[in-house]
C-alpha cells in the first residue's frame, strides 16, 4: 500500500524521449510510415471524415422525416415522389454502409487498437508492421471506391445489399462491393497481425492473464475478423458475378436462392456487430477500474466471456431472418443460441459495477463515456432480448424497434465507447490535455441526444411503423420529431467536441505521462511515446497487475500520477509492476 | 390510389394513447394478439426491471463511491467472488430460457395453420399488393372474415417484400420464386392498414394496403361484390382492366413478365404487333389473330426458345359459353396496352370500354 509519506519518483526517464508525432518530418514519412502509432492517427483521421460524413447523412435522414410526407424528398404525382424517395433511399444505405464498414469495423482496432496494442503488450509495434501500412491502404483504397460508386450513381440497396434487389437496381452496385471488399481484407490484415502480435510480442512475465482486457477483448475481435470476414468478401465477389455474368446463385429467375445471399451475408455480419461491440467492451474494462481506482473484478469472467461471446457470435446469424422465409425449426435453434449469447454480455455489465462498488471513482470524461455505456449499452441488449424471442420478433421485425435497438448498442454501445477511449488515450496519443469542462459537457449532451434520438424510435416501432420509410402515416410523427430534435442535440455535442479537441491539438496543455493513473504499459512511457515506444523496455516484475494502482499516487506538480515505492518491499523503481499485490485486492 | 389519403380508423380508435400507453403494442385484433401481447408485456417488464436496476446501481455507485475529500482510496473489496459470479451468470440463463421458450411456444402456434382455413393467395409487387379470393375476385384492399382463420399464400412478382399488419400481429417476408404461407384469426372488425416491411426500392413506404375485417356476412358481399370483374366499386371498367385481372386470376404472371423481364414464356412488354420468330424458323407478326390463337391454343405455334408448358384456358375464355370472347378479348386489350407497337391489326374488334 503507498503511503502519502513515500517519496515520489517520476517514472518516466528524464532526458529528451522523443516524439513519434514530431521525430520525423515530411508527408511521406506519414504516408508510408511503419509505425502504429502513426498509422493509428491516420486511421483515426480517416474514420472520423467517415464518422462526419455518415453523420451527416442522418441528419438528412432525420430532417426528411421531419414531416410524414417528407420534408426533403418528395412529390406530388407518385412517379416524382418515387424518383425522390429514391434519393433518401441512398442517403440511408450510404449512412448504414459509411458507418458499418467504414466506421464501426476499423475505427476501434484501426484507429485505438493500432495505437494501443504493442504498448499494452510493451512492444516496439505490430507483428508485421509492413502488412499494417497494406491494411490501412487497403481501407483508403476501399473507400475511395466507394466515393466513386457513389458518385457515379449511388447505391440504393440499404447496407444489406439484400437480393434480388442488389441484382436489379441500376445503381453501381460492383464498384461498391469491390470497395468492401478491399475493406474486408484490410480488416481481415489487421486481425491477423493483433493476434500474430499478441502471441509472439508480449515481453516477458506478461502471462496470457496479466493482459490487460483490452487485449483480450481485441484477440477475439481479431479472431471474428480473420474467420467471418472472407465469407463476405466472397458473397460480394458472388454478388458482382451475379450482376455481371447472370451466375444464377442468388437470382430467383435464373433458379437462384435469394435467402442464400442472407444466409452468406449474416454469417459475416452478425459477428460483425462483435467485432464491433467486443473492442467497445475492452474500452470499458480499461476506464472502469482506472477511474474507480479499484482492481477489476472477474478478471478471468470478463477475458473468457469475450471469447466465447465471440465463438457463440458465429452461430447466432439466422436470428436477422426469422421471419424472411426460413423454416420455424431454424428459427428456434437460432433463437436458443441467441439467449445464449446474451449471458456472457450481462456478466461482463455485473462485472463493471462490481469494479464500481466501494472505489473511489474519479467522474472525469472517459469515465463519464463509460457509465453512459452502461446505461445505453443494457437498454441496446435487453431491447435485443425482446427481438430474440420469436414470438415478439413477429410483431417488430423489420420496423423501428430494430432500428433504435441497434442503435443504442452501435452508438450507444461502440461509439460512446470508442469515445471514452479517445479522451482516455487522447493525451497519451497528442501529448496534450483536452478542457475538461467542456469534454463533460459534451458528454452529457451527447448522452441525452442519443436517448432522446433513439428511445421514440423504439415506441414508434412497437407501434408498427416500418423502417427505411421516406414518409409514414402521419399517426407516427410525434415519434418521429422527437427522434430528429435528439438528432441536432448530438449535432451540437459532435460540434463542440470537435471544437475542444482541435484546441486542444493546438494549445492543450501538455499532457503528464500517466494523467488518469493507469496501471498498463502504456502510462510509463512519454506522452506521446517515442517512435520505438518505450525509452527503456519495459520489465515485468513477478507481480505486475495492470489493474494494481496502489503504488500510483497523484502529484499535483506533474499533473499526472506517479510511481511510488511500496515500504517494506524491496522494488526497484523503474521496473514496473513490481510492488506485490496488496493483500486486500 | 394515394396510400395516405386512406386513414384507416384504426388510428383514430385502435391506438394507445398517452404517454404510458405509448410504451405498448397497438391494440391487438387477432387471434395471436393477446398472446405476443402477453409476451411483450412480460419480456418488455423484465427489460424495464432491469435497465432501471442497472441504471440505478451505476449512478448510485457513481455518486455514493465517487473521489472526494475524505475519500482518497476505495474500500477494500475483493477482486472476485466465485458464488456471486455464478449466481449473476445463472439467473440471467434461466430469464432468457424462460424467454426462450415462451417464444418458441407462440411462435410455433403462428406457423401452424388450423385445417380448412379460407384461402387468399397475395401477391406481391413493386409497389402494390394484389389479393385473390377463392370465387376469383381480385382486390387492392384486403378483405378478411372476422372470427375466422385465413391462410394467405403468397408471392412476389420481382423483389422481397415484408407482409406486415402490426394490428394482426402477423409478418412474414414474401420471397420470389417461392410461396409463403401465413395465416390469421382476426377476432375485431376494423380498418387497418398492411405496409411492406422489408425494402424494396423507391415505392417501399407507399407500398400499402388498406385491411378490412368484416363479420362474415359484409365479408362475403365484399368478396362477391369484387368477383364481379367488370365492374370495381360498382363502377364498369374499360376492357384493358379487367384483362389485368385476368393476367393474375389465369395465372399468366408466372411465366409471362410485363416489365420485358425474361421469364418461362416471353414477356408481354411490347409483345403486341412485334416480329415473333417461331420454332420451325418462320417469322410472324403478333397481331390479333396470331395473339388469340397463341392464348386459346397454346401449343401449336411455338416461339422459338421456349419449352411447350403454357396449359389451355380455352373453355374459360372461348366456346359455346362465351359467345363474345369478352374475357379474351379484355386479355388481348391489356397486352395491347403493355406495348408500343399496338396498332390497329393487334388490337380486339371490340373498344377498350367497358364491356355490355
Amino acid at each position: 500500500m503507498a503511503s502519502a509519506t513515500a517519496a515520489p519518483h517520476v517514472h518516466a526517464p528524464t532526458d529528451s524521449p522523443g516524439n513519434y508525432l514530431t521525430d520525423k518530418r515530411g508527408i511521406a514519412s506519414w504516408l508510408f510510415t511503419l509505425d502504429h502509432k502513426r498509422l493509428g492517427v491516420m486511421y483515426l483521421i480517416v474514420g472520423m471524415l467517415a464518422f462526419f460524413v455518415g453523420g451527416m447523412l442522418a441528419e438528412v435522414i432525420r430532417t426528411q422525416l421531419l414531416v410524414p410526407q417528407g420534408l426533403i424528398f418528395n412529390g406530388q404525382t407518385p412517379q416524382a415522389a418515387y424518383a425522390a424517395y429514391k434519393h433518401y433511399n441512398q442517403v440511408f444505405t450510404l449512412h448504414g454502409i459509411i458507418m458499418v464498414f467504414m466506421v464501426l469495423i476499423p475505427v476501434i482496432p484501426g484507429a485505438l487498437g493500432n495505437f494501443t496494442v504493442p504498448l499494452l503488450l510493451g512492444a516496439k509495434d505490430v507483428a508485421f508492421p509492413r502488412l499494417n501500412l497494406l491494411s490501412f491502404w487497403l481501407y483508403v483504397f476501399g473507400t475511395v471506391l466507394a466515393i466513386i460508386s457513389t458518385l457515379l450513381g449511388a447505391v440504393d440497396t440499404g447496407w444489406t445489399f439484400y437480393t434480388p434487389f442488389s441484382i436489379q437496381t441500376e445503381t453501381y452496385v460492383v464498384v461498391m462491393v469491390l470497395g468492401l471488399f478491399l475493406i474486408g481484407f484490410s480488416s481481415i490484415l489487421t486481425g491477423l497481425n493483433f493476434i500474430v502480435s499478441i502471441h509472439k510480442l508480449r515481453r516477458p512475465g506478461m502471462s496470457w492473464f496479466r493482459l490487460p482486457l483490452f487485449l483480450w477483448a481485441t484477440y477475439a475481435t481479431s479472431i471474428i475478423q480473420v474467420a467471418a470476414t472472407p465469407v463476405i468478401g466472397v458473397t460480394l465477389v458472388l454478388l458482382a458475378l451475379e450482376r455481371i455474368m447472370h451466375i444464377g446463385i442468388f437470382n430467383p429467375a435464373l433458379g437462384g436462392n435469394p435467402l442464400l445471399f442472407q444466409d452468406f451475408f449474416w454469417f459475416y455480419s452478425h459477428p460483425a456487430v462483435y467485432i464491433m461491440i467486443l473492442p467497445a467492451m475492452g474500452i470499458i474494462s480499461e476506464i472502469v477500474p482506472v477511474f474507480s481506482r479499484k482492481h477489476i473484478f472477474g478478471y478471468e469472467a470478463i477475458a473468457l466471456s469475450s471469447l466465447a461471446i465471440a465463438l457463440i457470435g458465429f452461430l447466432v446469424w439466422g436470428h436477422h431472418m426469422y421471419v424472411n422465409g426460413q423454416s420455424a425449426e431454424l428459427d428456434a435453434i437460432f433463437s436458443f443460441l441467441t439467449f445464449l449469447v446474451a449471458v456472457p454480455s450481462a456478466i461482463k455489465v455485473f462485472n463493471w459495477l462490481g469494479t464500481m462498488y466501494k472505489g473511489a471513482i474519479v467522474l472525469h470524461t472517459p469515465m463519464l463515456y463509460a457509465i453512459s455505456f452502461l446505461i445505453l449499452f443494457t437498454i441496446g441488449g435487453l431491447t435485443g432480448v425482446i427481438l430474440g424471442a420469436l414470438a415478439t420478433n413477429v410483431v417488430l421485425h423489420d420496423t423501428y424497434f430494430v432500428v433504435g435497438h441497434f442503435h443504442y448498442v452501435m452508438f450507444g454501445g461502440t461509439i460512446i465507447a470508442f469515445l471514452g477511449g479517445l479522451h482516455y488515450w487522447w493525451p497519451k496519443m497528442f501529448g496534450r490535455m483536452y478542457n475538461e469542462t467542456l469534454a463533460r459537457i459534451a458528454c452529457i449532451l451527447l448522452f441525452i441526444g442519443v436517448n432522446v434520438t433513439f428511445f421514440p424510435q423504439l415506441i414508434v416501432g412497437a407501434e408498427g411503423m416500418p423502417r427505411r420509410y421516406a414518409h409514414y402515416l402521419p399517426v407516427y410523427q410525434p415519434y418521429m420529431v422527437a427522434s430528429s430534435i435528439g438528432a441536432y442535440i448530438q449535432l451540437a455535442a459532435f460540434l463542440l467536441m470537435a471544437g475542444y479537441l482541435i484546441h486542444s491539438l493546438a494549445r492543450g496543455k501538455k499532457a503528464p505521462v500517466n494523467p488518469w493513473g493507469g496501471g498498463s504499459l502504456e502510462w510509463t512511457t512519454s506522452s506521446p511515446p517515442p517512435e520505438d515506444n518505450f525509452q527503456v523496455a519495459p520489465e515485468i516484475g513477478d507481480h505486475y497487475d495492470p489493474y494494481d494502482y496502489h503504488h500510483l499516487v497523484y502529484d499535483a506538480n506533474v499533473g499526472g500520477y506517479v510511481h511510488v515505492d511500496s515500504p517494506g518491499h524491496d522494488a526497484p523503481v523503474y521496473v514496473v509492476g513490481s510492488i506485490p499485490r496488496p493483500v486486500a485486492g | 390510389m394515394n396510400p395516405l389519403a386512406y386513414m384507416p380508423d384504426v388510428f383514430a380508435r385502435g391506438m394507445p394513447q398517452g404517454l404510458l400507453a405509448a410504451l405498448w403494442l397497438p391494440h391487438g385484433a387477432s387471434s395471436f394478439s393477446p398472446q405476443v401481447q402477453f409476451l411483450w408485456d412480460l419480456f418488455f417488464g423484465i427489460a424495464v426491471f432491469f435497465t432501471v436496476l442497472i441504471t440505478v446501481l451505476t449512478l448510485y455507485f457513481a455518486i455514493h463511491y465517487r473521489r472526494r475529500p475524505g475519500r482518497r482510496e476505495p474500500d477494500p473489496a475483493p477482486n472476485h467472488n466465485m458464488p456471486l459470479e455464478i449466481t449473476w451468470t445463472v439467473i440471467p440463463l434461466i430469464i432468457v430460457m424462460v424467454i426462450f421458450a415462451l417464444g418458441f411456444k407462440y411462435y410455433m402456434n403462428m406457423n401452424t395453420p388450423p385445417a380448412g382455413a379460407y384461402n387468399i393467395a397475395v401477391h406481391a409487387q413493386k409497389w402494390s399488393w394484389t389479393f385473390v379470393y377463392p370465387n376469383g375476385a381480385v382486390t387492392n384492399k384486403l378483405y378478411l372474415p372476422l372470427n375466422k382463420p385465413v391462410k394467405l399464400s403468397m408471392t412476389s412478382r420481382d423483389v422481397l417484400h415484408g407482409f406486415w399488419i402490426p394490428q394482426l400481429s402477423i409478418q412474414k417476408d414474401v420471397v420470389p420464386g417461392r410461396v409463403i404461407t401465413l395465416w390469421v384469426k382476426p377476432t375485431r372488425a376494423g380498418r387497418y392498414m398492411l405496409q411492406c416491411a422489408e425494402y424494396c426500392g423507391s415505392g417501399h413506404s407507399s407500398m400499402l394496403a388498406p385491411v378490412i375485417v368484416e363479420p362474415a356476412l359484409e365479408f362475403n358481399k365484399s368478396v362477391a361484390a369484387a368477383a364481379d370483374i367488370w365492374r370495381h366499386n360498382g363502377k364498369p371498367v374499360p376492357m384493358a382492366e379487367v384483362g389485368e385481372k385476368l393476367y393474375v386470376t389465369f395465372g399468366c404472371e408466372g411465366c409471362h413478365s410485363v416489365n420485358g423481364s425474361k421469364g418461362e414464356g416471353p414477356t408481354w412488354k411490347n409483345l403486341a404487333g412485334s416480329k415473333v420468330t417461331l420454332a420451325d424458323g418462320q417469322v410472324v407478326t403478333a397481331d390479333y389473330a396470331y395473339l388469340k390463337q397463341a392464348i386459346l391454343y397454346p401449343g401449336r405455334k411455338m416461339v422459338a426458345g421456349y419449352p411447350n408448358i403454357m396449359p389451355s384456358h380455352y373453355s374459360d375464355l372461348a366456346g359455346a359459353a362465351h359467345p363474345k370472347e369478352r374475357k379474351l378479348n379484355a386479355l388481348i386489350w391489356y397486352i395491347n396496352t403493355l406495348s408500343n407497337r399496338s396498332g390497329k391489326a393487334t388490337r380486339p374488334p371490340v373498344p377498350n370500354k367497358p364491356a355490355k
